[in-house]
């Protein structure tokens, strides 16, 4: 018995041995934080990480702006609409009625400023040096969600991501929740552009202050039947629900209701003017704005007009709850679908320990033990974005077609930037995982070593064998578990995959991307 | 007597066969399961409408002067008026853009039951979807959805596609131990041959719980279509679907069918019913989605002809909206709302107890009341329909009296 033990002891590599059972080698380690903190290892990038140490890796990535990133930049520099603004994007990509009114004939449609978006977003998670900055672009994208098929958000979804969510992603939580409220993109979204004073629930003074102004309104518009002023309550549910204090946050019917009025006049800049994209920009309407008191989670709030908005986001920003709900998404993102509850308190606390700041609650997730527990090790199943992204970062893919790429991930079941729902896409694996999804998978895996010289990709099969010979054999399958999976892999995979070399027409392509498509890299 | 869900389609085949020797030989145990794999052709089809679509509009109370008095620019009018609603019996009407089901009532196809809902509270569109998906109200913990327990329960064989999901992502109503096909279409698992056939392989000997189920479940779906016709564009359109994502949804749902390959609960998903901003009346948002729906539920009827017969088609929505328009044309986050059932079902008739607009009879005091909680008509057409002796595993504690929808 103890002689067993003994043999098998033996048996393990070293670097396992040194690593208790429930923790990770070091070696995995540094996949692990390749795989979390940015879209998975590029070859030879393992052994990077390892001579510098893992926590320098964490430690660099977590100071962005210290990481040059010039040849993305490089590559982005055709996109010309990620530069634009509204009214410049406006004016570029006019819409139908425009276009056939013939003021702008050669000019491009609207759609394309989503698409070039997404195929940056993808150029982005592959070739940029700063993979942490963008894995939260992406977090925060999709916790502020935003469609980009409504209504003027086919061009404000590019200045969205730029200007609102992008330069605060490792910022203050108050100061991203400050910047989207004023963000024409989210304002149009969730509809609080258009919320004003309520008959319903203003103070009885203001009620002859409404019927006058729907009356102006109503002249003024040709619409059919009178216009109707009143309170949408769509910005300040999601405000609550899915931005801060999340579903069990404990707010009421009532509290929605009360942030709604409070958020009325938070409006745009002459919205309703079509053509005249130039002019969203965030305003205060004070005409718009209920002047009655209010009352927030038994907070009051008397009136002090667009003071009032600001006064609530902090209120929902330092509320207990909304740390432990921001605390817990962090986690399902970086550590596993059921994060240890443990775990959560602790980032919660930092969260509020630290007012919110997004880089120090990240820099505590990263150095506790929890996140290097071996059973999170590629315990998550990737997205559809993360097993583009990370397949050609592996294959060292060419990317000539960056637009197609994009939507392939669509394809996937992930249609990038046109998640409808404010929730955005989901952070769980269960919807992902099916066979359907597996089959897409399968084929974008092959698709990915695709010789045709139109094809929007193309990895050379050859590469990962590093001049050895070029032959279908056990030695090209572990070239091919080395450069793509960091040399891990489960045995019984690698066996299946070995038992598949004498099968007719095996080829170096079929059998990368057997490993592209294998079960351990749909996982990080 | 038990049915294990390891009885395929195929075994209750050669067993029907070989009552040709004689019944004697066959136990009695398996002369019932042939005589159950006869029977079931019958398919449930269940369309998810996300964004809690607006019960009042599309079945419009139109002679009450609440529903007039609260939506003075996007009520329905009355039948007979211009745009008016088409008239169901008196007192509710069809929203004047769904005329294309208008036959489907008269020929008693076509159910409506009002007042219906989700006993959840929740306003929110995720919370009440998870809610109504899951099928166990209060409960968030729950796993799986409503429709697999379903599956389960009914002891439905595991077909490759006995149940599938038009949908890119596993529909949270459709999640669970039994396995599901979420595909965008058939034409999704034609090809790949030899290439898919290593991949398969390769997870079948790979130890991953959450992927070798779906990889084996995908092998049996590709070897099913394998026979298929290939759909094209034209194919669509020349069965009289509408454009678009539901329009398609619905032919292939109709293909599945007519093909005959075991298919018994089918999953659709339809968005774009969450009008906080120009609803509008008989022009707007929801008339254009009601022209999509409309006219893919009729030509979805007309394509099955004679095997229209077997599928009952119900549809969901996960609250509804206010009863007064809100200051945009639209209409915020409400309460009870409507559910369709086309098919094998006493039709021509609106089910449930209509709790009137009254400011008394107001669900706080702004929204339509749920008097029909929506586990009652599932649960009815379960039994009904997909043969379920007991719906306490789909809907623990849910009220399950029937209506006498079916």
């Amino acid at each position: 018995m103890l002689a067993n033990l003994l043999a098998l002891a033996l048996a393990l590599p070293l670097s396992a041995a040194e690593a208790p059972p429930d923790r990770m080698t070091e070696h995995e380690r540094a996949i692990h934080v390749l795989d979390r903190l940015g879209y998975g290892p590029r070859p030879g990038e393992v052994d990077k990480v390892l001579a510098g140490g893992v926590d320098a890796y964490i430690a660099r990535q977590l100071r962005p702006e210290s990481i040059g990133d010039s040849a993305l930049e490089g590559k982005l520099r055709s996109f010309r609409s990620l530069r634009m603004s509204g009214a410049e994007l406006y004016a570029a990509y006019p819409d139908k009625k425009t276009r056939l009114a013939g003021m702008l004939g050669s000019g491009r449609k609207p759609q394309e400023v989503a698409q070039e978006l997404a195929a940056a977003k993808v150029l982005r998670a592959v070739e940029s040096e700063r993979q942490l900055q963008e894995v939260m672009t992406d977090f925060w994208f999709n916790h502020f969600n935003v469609a980009s098929q409504k209504n003027q958000l086919r061009w404000l979804v590019s200045p969205y991501e730029r200007e609102t969510i992008r330069p605060l992603v490792l910022g203050k939580f108050r100061d991203l929740l400050g910047a989207v409220a004023h963000s024409p993109g989210m304002l149009i979204y969730l509809d609080n552009f258009q919320s004003t004073i309520d008959a319903r629930y203003a103070p009885a003074g203001s009620r002859e202050d409404i019927a006058e102004m729907e009356e102006k309104m109503s002249e003024g518009g040709k619409k059919k039947g009178r216009t109707k002023l009143g309170l949408n309550e769509n910005y300040a549910r999601e405000l609550m629900e899915l931005h801060t204090l999340g579903v069990d946050g404990g707010y009421t019917q009532k509290d929605v209701t009360e942030l709604a009025r409070i958020l009325t006049g938070w409006s745009l800049d002459r919205p309703n003017k079509k053509n005249r994209l130039k002019d969203f920009a965030f305003k205060f309407k004070r005409r718009m704005h209920d002047p009655g008191e209010k009352t927030l989670l038994g907070v009051r709030f008397p009136w002090s007009g667009e003071a009032e908005g600001d006064k609530a986001l902090d209120l929902l920003a330092g509320h207990p709850a909304t740390a432990r709900f921001i605390a817990a998404k962090l986690c399902r993102r970086f550590v596993s679908d059921d994060p240890p509850a443990e775990l959560i308190d602790r980032v919660a606390a930092r969260f509020r320990a630290t007012d919110g700041d997004i880089r120090e609650t990240l820099r505590t997730l990263f150095a506790d033990p929890a996140f290097f527990e071996r059973r999170f090790f590629r315990a998550k199943v990737k997205t559809p974005l993360e097993f583009v992204a990370s397949s050609l970062r592996a294959s060292r893919a060419e990317i000539r077609d960056p637009l197609k790429v994009a939507k392939s991930v669509g394809g996937l079941g992930q249609p990038l930037y046109q998640c409808e729902p404010p929730t955005g896409w989901p952070d769980r694996a269960a919807p992902w995982v099916n066979s359907g999804a597996l089959l897409a998978r399968m084929r974008a895996a092959s698709a990915l070593f695709n010789k045709s010289p139109g094809a929007p990709v193309s990895a050379d099969a050859a590469l990962p064998l590093n001049g050895a010979d070029a032959r279908v054999s056990g030695k090209a399958v572990t070239a091919y578990v080395d450069a793509f999976l960091g040399g891990e892999i489960g045995e019984r995979t690698r066996a299946g995959i070995l038992a598949r070399l004498d099968h007719p027409g095996m080829s170096l392509e079929k059998l990368a991307a057997l490993v592209i498509g294998s079960p351990e890299f749909q996982r990080r | 007597m038990d049915l294990g869900p390891e009885m395929t389609r195929r075994r209750f085949l050669a067993l029907g066969g070989l009552t040709v020797a004689g019944w004697g030989l066959v136990p009695a145990w398996a002369r019932a399961a042939a005589a159950a794999a006869r029977g079931s052709r019958k398919t449930l089809v269940v369309l998810f409408q996300r964004g809690a679509a607006d019960g009042l509009n599309i079945i419009p109370p139109y002679a009450d002067p609440a529903y007039r008095k609260a939506r003075p620019t996007i009520r329905i009018a009355e039948p007979g008026r211009p745009e008016g609603a088409l008239d169901l019996n008196g007192t509710f009407g069809l929203h004047p853009r769904l005329a294309p089901l208008l036959p489907l009532w008269k020929e008693g196809r076509f159910a409506v039951v009002h007042a219906a809902g989700s006993p959840d509270a929740t306003r929110s569109h995720f919370d009440a979807q998870d809610c109504m998906e899951s099928g166990t109200p209060g409960r968030k913990a729950t796993p799986d959805g409503w429709l697999n327990r379903a599956l389960t329960s009914a002891r439905i064989p595991r077909g490759p596609l006995s149940a599938v999901a038009l949908a890119g992502r596993t529909p949270r109503t459709m999640t669970g131990a039994y396995p599901v096909l979420a595909v965008s279409g058939a034409d999704q698992l034609r090809g790949g041959g030899a290439a898919a056939d290593s991949f398969e392989a390769v997870y079948e000997d790979a130890v991953d719980d959450l992927l070798s189920g779906p990889a084996r479940e995908l092998g049996r779906a590709r070897k099913a279509v394998a026979g298929f016709e290939k759909a094209d564009g034209r194919a669509v359109e020349d069965a009289g679907y509408p454009k678009g994502k539901l329009g398609r949804d619905f032919f292939e749902i109709a293909r599945l069918i007519k093909a005959d390959v075991g298919l018994r609960v089918g999953f659709l998903e339809a968005g774009g019913w969450d009008h906080h901003f120009n609803e509008g009346s008989t022009q707007g948002q929801l008339a254009k989605r009601l022209d999509e729906l409309g006219g893919s539920i009729a030509a979805f009827y007309s394509d099955l002809g004679a095997a229209g017969s077997e599928v009952l088609l119900l549809t969901m929505t996960e609250f509804a909206r206010t009863l007064e328009e809100n200051g945009n044309g639209g209409t915020d986050h409400g309460h009870g709302s409507v559910m369709t059932l086309f098919g094998p079902v006493k039709g021509g008739k609106v089910y449930g107890n209509w709790p009137g607009l009254g400011p008394k009879a107001l669900y706080e005091s702004r929204d339509l009341a749920v008097t029909t909680d929506y586990r009652a008509v599932v649960s009815e057409v379960l039994r009904g329909h997909l043969g379920l002796k007991d719906t306490s595993a789909v809907f623990p504690g849910g009220p399950d009296a029937p209506l006498g929808l079916l």
